[in-house]
């Protein structure tokens, strides 16, 4: 994990071969036709997902990427493995922070979704990258209840990833949900033991969220597509703040990531005359 | 000497262990009748002049007046066992329940999670919160019978703890789901009983449930039952109690069934008849009846696989439904040696024949 380098020339090489700009999302996203989870995502038994500093990447900076692969919002993916994860990973790295490690979530409906937790690892290289994203499942459950499993992410944020950024220098990382419902209200005990394995406890997503703010800048993309979506909004309005950033386009969702995270880099780590000069190297 | 009798389905559940039961009941009246897996899921209906009743939480010797039993390895939910003694009080029934005190209890937020969480349904389940009931039995939040007579308020400690594990916030909703449980609980007159209490009996009857090929150790993942349906409890049972006389009754009807999803051979509409006094029809959280033509080396598979949990003094099969349609049974196509083969020729045990 994390050892090697977001190549934007090699990335675009190896899209080109894989036909990432004209498959369908069903050709790339492999694991749909299996209808399951990729082994290698299924977060039962996970006790750590780490993101490490390495030679290549002394100042790894966590990012957790918490998608909703429910039915309206599958196609976030898809277009992430096409053009917006070069985008997103070419835009941190310009933007001045050389070390991102980006982990990827499927974010599900755990009262109705056969997987509502599908987690990648952290990784800095665009191999590795696509291949976690492609490994996703896009589900497209959800189901009519009132809201998604957001709060799932925060519970895998808070309690099964380790950092260097944290334990090293005391550095939050990144924690981005994209959706476009509310986020549903508990997370059941019995719930976190059939996707986690172990667990006795039941959280609310207000505990959950300042488990996760312990290590995290926690924040929620909405995409205002929908009426539906709009009365999500004011939800995670109240709930986060000016950390829920709401666009109508999700085509801007790889601008937005990266625009929080270099603006955070340099307002937090390195200070302005430490950009500068980062700038220059 | 002590005798048991074992009855096993051999298929996936449906194949007439109800109907053999009441069968044994019959011959002896002074037995007990004991279940030993499962729990209110099961439907073994038995037939009885003008009576039906289909047994769920008390065993198929209830109509006939025989004892219930169930063991450690049961559930039972309040609410369904009190209406089922009611019912069974207007029909005359034996109503006597005895229960081992670490019988597994549903309760009202195990049922509520078994009938919402899709990934259940497509196991199969059938929405009577067992599934959901041996989970939860694996994470700290146990209730067993003997909570059920214990202090009243441990108990609500427990149920709270229950709607906590399961995330229920809202007092209202957890009250209004736990007052028809309590009044069941207050309904009944409880008797909890360990082993020791089937001592008492020289003729035990041993009903088991589902069947073997829905075993959680032998059925094909994820549509598989949460109980061992082989003998294997039921020989413990036997071996604690030191009977050693040991019949065994494999049930099968003469084509196959299965409720509900998953794996099975065969599959085909059957032409059959006489049924009309089926109690697998139709339901919500299963569906369908599934039929199929009998598959005999299915049932061979599923009677060596039962010779690995029980050493029986004698072995007897049972086919059922045989008047429903035209097609022979083919004995010869199994390859264990029976002491006696039984075919039921209509909904009532009185017309079993032995035809071996």
């Amino acid at each position: 994990m994390g050892s090697t380098r977001y190549d934007l020339d090699a990335r675009y090489d190896r899209a080109s071969k894989a036909g990432y700009g004209t498959k369908s999302a069903g050709e790339i996203f492999t694991q749909n036709a299996k209808r399951m989870a990729h082994e290698s995502m299924n977060p039962h038994g996970i006790s750590f997902r780490e993101s490490r500093d390495s030679e290549v990447h002394p100042h790894s900076v966590p990012i957790i990427l918490g998608l909703d692969v429910t039915g309206s919002m599958g196609h976030i993916p898809h277009e992430l493995i096409r053009e917006g994860l070069p985008k997103l990973m070419g835009g941190i790295i310009q933007g001045g922070v050389p070390d991102p490690a980006l982990l990827f979530l499927g974010i599900g409906d755990h009262e109705c979704d056969g997987y509502p937790l599908q987690a990648g690892q952290f990784e800095s290289g665009d191999e590795e990258l696509d291949m976690w994203l492609t490994r996703t499942y896009i589900e497209s459950g959800g189901g009519g209840n009132a809201g998604e499993s957001y709060l799932l992410a925060w519970y895998f944020a808070a309690f099964h990833t380790r950092t260097d950024a944290f334990e090293k220098r005391g550095q939050k990382g990144l924690l981005f949900t994209i959706g476009d419902e509310p986020c549903l209200k508990t997370l059941p005990a019995s719930a976190i033991r059939e996707i986690m394995g172990n667990g006795q406890q039941t959280y609310t997503h207000i505990e959950l969220l300042e488990e996760a703010k312990k290590k995290y800048e926690v924040y929620h993309i909405s995409v205002l597509h929908s009426d539906q979506a709009l009365r999500a909004d004011r939800g995670w309005r109240e709930l986060l703040g000016q950390n829920c950033i709401s666009i109508e386009d999700h085509r801007e969702i790889p601008n937005v990531i990266k625009g929080i995270i270099c603006d955070k880099f340099k307002n937090k780590t390195l200070g302005t005359a430490g950009l500068d000069q980062f700038q220059m190297l | 000497m002590k005798k048991a009798q074992i009855v096993i389905g051999l298929g996936f559940g449906d194949e007439g262990k109800g109907i053999t039961t009441d069968f044994l009941a019959s011959q002896n009246p002074a037995a007990v009748v004991i279940r030993f897996s499962g729990g209110q899921q099961a439907a073994h209906t038995v037939m009885m002049d003008e009576r039906k009743h289909v047994h769920s939480s008390f065993a198929s010797g209830a109509l006939r007046g025989l004892p219930s039993y169930f063991t450690e390895h049961c559930t039972i939910h309040p609410v369904f066992l009190f209406n089922e003694k009611e019912e069974l009080k207007a029909k005359n029934g034996n109503i006597e329940l005895h229960i081992h005190p670490l019988v597994k209890v549903t309760t009202p937020f195990d049922v509520w999670q078994n009938r919402t969480n899709t990934r259940n349904l497509e196991h199969g389940t059938c929405g009577k919160g067992i599934g959901a009931t041996m989970k939860r039995h694996e994470s700290p939040y146990k209730l067993f019978a003997i909570d059920l007579i214990g202090p009243r308020e441990m108990l609500m400690e427990k149920l709270k703890g229950i709607a906590y594990y399961y995330g229920f916030v809202e007092e209202n909703e957890i009250r209004e789901l736990l007052n028809p449980f309590l009044e069941a609980i207050d309904g009944m007159d409880w008797k909890i009983n360990d082993y020791t209490w089937l001592s008492s009996f020289d003729h035990l009857i041993f009903e088991g449930s589902q069947g073997i090929l829905l075993d959680m150790d032998h059925g094909v993942f994820p549509n598989v039952t949460y109980a061992h349906t082989t003998s294997k409890n039921a020989y413990e049972i036997c071996r604690l109690l030191k009977i050693e006389d040991i019949e065994m009754y494999y049930v099968t009807r003469s084509y196959a069934t299965r409720h509900g999803n998953g794996w099975m051979s065969n599959e085909k509409q059957m032409n059959l008849k006489n049924n009309e006094e089926e109690t697998c029809t139709f339901n919500e959280y299963q569906k369908e009846l599934r039929t199929g033509e009998i598959d005999y080396s299915l049932l061979n598979y599923a009677l060596k696989l039962d010779g690995a949990y029980v050493f029986p003094t004698k072995k007897n099969l049972v086919i059922t439904c045989l008047d429903q349609m035209d097609e022979q049974f083919k004995q010869e196509n199994l390859d264990i040696e029976f002491d006696a083969v039984y075919g039921s020729y209509s909904p009532y045990s009185k017309d079993f024949k032995q035809i071996f």
